[in-house]
């Protein structure tokens, strides 16, 4: 075998590999932690209500993405937002944000754009608005733009 | 979400996407092809794919990600010490005991969740908890949710399946289905035992119907939701394990249980939270001059969340 993949297999298997896992899955958990926080701290609710004291969860898959998901209500209708982060390197990470309307998504969902920047997409029914990430630093001014267009778009009769 | 990997289906507006434009050629279109393109061509975006055999990069995060945590454990320390007072009647904060080790009620099948979580939704005289975890579904009806009748291993109308915890709210019309999941990811039975579940209880008109599972559970279920979603016109809402563990110390802080719901309360919180959730047991004998380990990471985020929220009526 190649001198170099040994000694890198031979680095991983004495502690690397367990400690990077472990550092990612503190990573997945702290950056759903700060996206919550965003959520609930920092962004101006207009037509969706938060439901008082929902924890929020926080899900992270194998598809490089980390979300966050708060449950509340738009015009009285059950809704839960969720948004995130997608890791897209080399490209370019992409915030992320959509509603899920009772256990699905609200099938007549049309983003009207008004902001050059955002991105509407859908893919198999499900609609996202999307910004792309140019650091971390951006990532809550981005969470907020996308949260308020969501509900902006909201209150077009869309959703 | 797979749909992120599927990019080629996805817009391209912002120009993030161009790496899914390139498609594979027909053979009958190759005689059209040109080199054409090697003109602006150019290996930036290509090198930065190319995987480095290295460890040594991760070094840096490894250190900063160590020093978040050692910060962060003080914050659990403090928690821990809030929550002490608050629970004092009980014997300090659950994490304070062993409960990887309690044996006197067995904890180790999915079963044995279930009976713990039946019986102590079905013996709550405020139905705090119960309004926590399934108080938003109800939109058109109030609920009463103390002392409902909670029916476990129910079999449905057809004799195939059995589902979990079947409540009965006290309003006649209203009923509240929850299959129970620890690490088993057999979910497709959901739907139909769900739908089974109605037509076994006809008389009732309101239902809701959820999944308890692990956070790591969860993108399997959307998955599989997505999958059922065309075959079975069913809701059926996700609620994590943390949610939960969040529930019960919300519970535990506010008054209006007797003192047998709250010990209840108490051990099913303590257990859940080290047993499903990873959480690590703090007191001053087992901390004592050890540091914190790396497989602590999860765990330690995990438990700052659930005690934070907790606390949090906001």
């Amino acid at each position: 075998m190649d001198k170099k993949l040994e000694e890198f297999l031979k680095n991983g298997y004495s502690s690397c590999y367990l400690k990077a896992l472990d550092t990612a899955a503190y990573f997945q958990q702290m950056m759903g932690e700060k996206l919550l926080n965003i959520v609930r701290k920092e962004v101006k609710w207009t037509t969706f209500s938060p439901i008082k004291g929902d924890s929020g969860h926080i899900t992270y898959d194998k598809s490089k993405c980390i979300y966050a998901w708060i449950k509340g209500t738009v015009k009285g209708k059950p809704v839960m937002i969720w948004t995130g982060v997608w890791w897209n390197q080399p490209v370019r990470n992409i915030a992320f944000a959509g509603f899920w309307e009772g256990q699905k998504y609200p099938a007549n969902f049309q983003y009207c754009s008004q902001n050059d920047r955002i991105s509407f997409e859908l893919y198999e029914g499900q609609p996202f608005l999307l910004v792309p990430l140019p650091d971390f630093d951006s990532l809550s001014g981005e969470i907020k733009l996308l949260l308020e267009e969501l509900q902006r778009q909201a209150t077009s009769k869309r959703v | 979400m797979e749909w992120m990997d599927n990019k080629e289906k996805m817009g391209n507006k912002n120009g993030y996407r161009k790496d899914a434009s390139f498609q594979p050629q027909p053979a009958d279109r190759l005689a059209d092809l040109d080199w054409s393109f090697l003109d602006s061509f150019n290996l930036c975006g290509i090198e930065e794919q190319i995987v480095s055999l290295n460890w040594t990069d991760l070094d840096d995060w490894f250190k900063a990600a160590y020093a978040a945590l050692e910060e962060q454990y003080i914050d659990l320390d403090k928690l821990a010490t809030d929550w002490d007072k608050r629970l004092h009647d009980l014997g300090g904060d659950p994490c304070v005991y062993d409960w990887k080790e309690f044996r006197p009620l067995r904890l180790e099948r999915e079963e044995d969740w279930s009976d713990w979580l039946a019986h102590i939704l079905q013996t709550s005289k405020t139905g705090f908890l119960a309004g926590q975890l399934f108080g938003n579904a109800f939109r058109d009806i109030r609920i009463d949710f103390a002392q409902p009748k909670v029916k476990r291993e129910v079999t449905i109308i057809t004799g195939e399946r059995r589902a979990d915890l079947c409540i009965q709210w006290r309003n006649p019309t209203a009923a509240t289905h929850v299959e129970v999941k620890i690490g088993d990811e057999n979910f497709d039975k959901t739907f139909d035992t769900s739908i089974g579940l109605r037509r076994t209880y006809p008389d009732r008109t309101n239902w809701t119907h959820y999944i308890l599972l692990p956070e790591a559970s969860l993108e399997n279920w959307k998955e599989c939701q997505e999958h059922q979603r065309s075959q079975f016109q069913i809701d059926i809402a996700e609620i994590t394990w943390t949610q939960i563990a969040i529930a019960l110390r919300k519970g535990l802080r506010k008054g209006g249980e007797d003192i047998l719901w709250r010990t209840c309360a108490y051990i099913f919180c303590g257990a859940i939270e080290q047993k499903i959730l990873g959480h690590i047991q703090m007191n001053e004998e087992t901390l004592d001059g050890k540091t914190l380990s790396w497989e602590n990471f999860r765990g330690v985020a995990s438990q700052l969340h659930v005690m934070k929220e907790g606390m949090n009526d906001g």
